[in-house]
């Protein structure tokens, strides 16, 4: 039981990770929260294949502890490499861009139409997002 | 997401007759799901020749992991009406994106609130 319970700890913290980016956008820097109790659960994994009294109870912990482990290396590797970009920044520098004003895209109903037309607005945010984000 | 997060400040972007619009190179049935999911009211616009990531440099080659198609790098633009672009957030990280209060004090520095 406390072995299914760990191996749940380690595997959901990172998904529980993301469900709350994705719906709340409330996880803006470094996970700490998620990454340590991630790492309890595998620690707790260790523990309890090394206390284990009977070989094929050792074997399962022990896979289980695998599992996690790579669960938890794949999450930090996501974190911070996969997710990265080579380069970015914030600019203030005004830079005319012509052809984004005549621009013409299709919108969420289908239709096309310019994505900048709306005379009453002083400025328009763009947000060009990749899947969730 | 950080599309729930500016649906959520929407009033203090309009209040400064500033709109928002999202896009992505989605078509526009994805995009009506991601608008629905985000519970967003303003435009979504679909992009799939990448016109936008090409005009803003932030064309991402091969970043889709499913298809290996390319991606905008996540970012951000304030525009002007002429298509002056006033301002460009490109994230580092594209779980990283610019909070809206961090937006709205760029808006009110630059358009005025």
């Amino acid at each position: 039981m406390q072995t299914v319970l760990a191996l749940a700890l380690t595997l959901l913290t990172p998904i529980a990770y993301f469900a709350g980016l994705a719906v709340l956008g409330v996880h803006r820097a470094v996970p700490v929260f998620h990454l340590a109790i991630s790492g309890v659960g595998v620690a707790w994994l260790v523990y309890l294949a090394l206390k284990a009294d009977s070989k094929k109870s050792r074997l399962l912990r022990g896979l289980a502890g695998g599992l996690g482990l790579l669960w938890l290396v794949g999450f930090a590797w996501y974190l911070f490499d996969y997710s990265n970009y080579e380069a970015g920044g914030e600019s203030r520098e005004a830079r005319s861009v012509p052809a984004l004003a005549s621009l013409t895209l299709a919108d969420h109903t289908g239709a096309e139409r310019p994505w900048l037309d709306a005379p009453q607005a002083k400025a328009t945010l763009l947000v060009l997002y990749r899947g969730y984000w | 997401m950080e599309l729930v997060e500016l649906q959520n400040q929407l009033e203090a972007f309009q209040s400064r007759d500033v709109r928002i619009v999202a896009a992505s190179v989605e078509k526009p049935e994805d995009l009506r799901t991601m608008r629905d999911s985000a519970g967003a009211s303003f435009d979504f616009f679909s992009d799939p020749e990448g016109r936008f990531l090409d005009l803003l440099n932030v064309r991402h080659v091969g970043a889709d992991p499913v298809d290996g198609g390319d991606l905008p790098q996540s970012s951000s633009f304030l525009v002007s009406p002429d298509g002056t672009v006033l301002w460009s957030h490109l994230a580092v990280n594209y779980r990283l994106r610019p909070a809206p209060e961090r937006i709205l004090e760029v808006v009110d520095e630059l358009v005025g609130s």
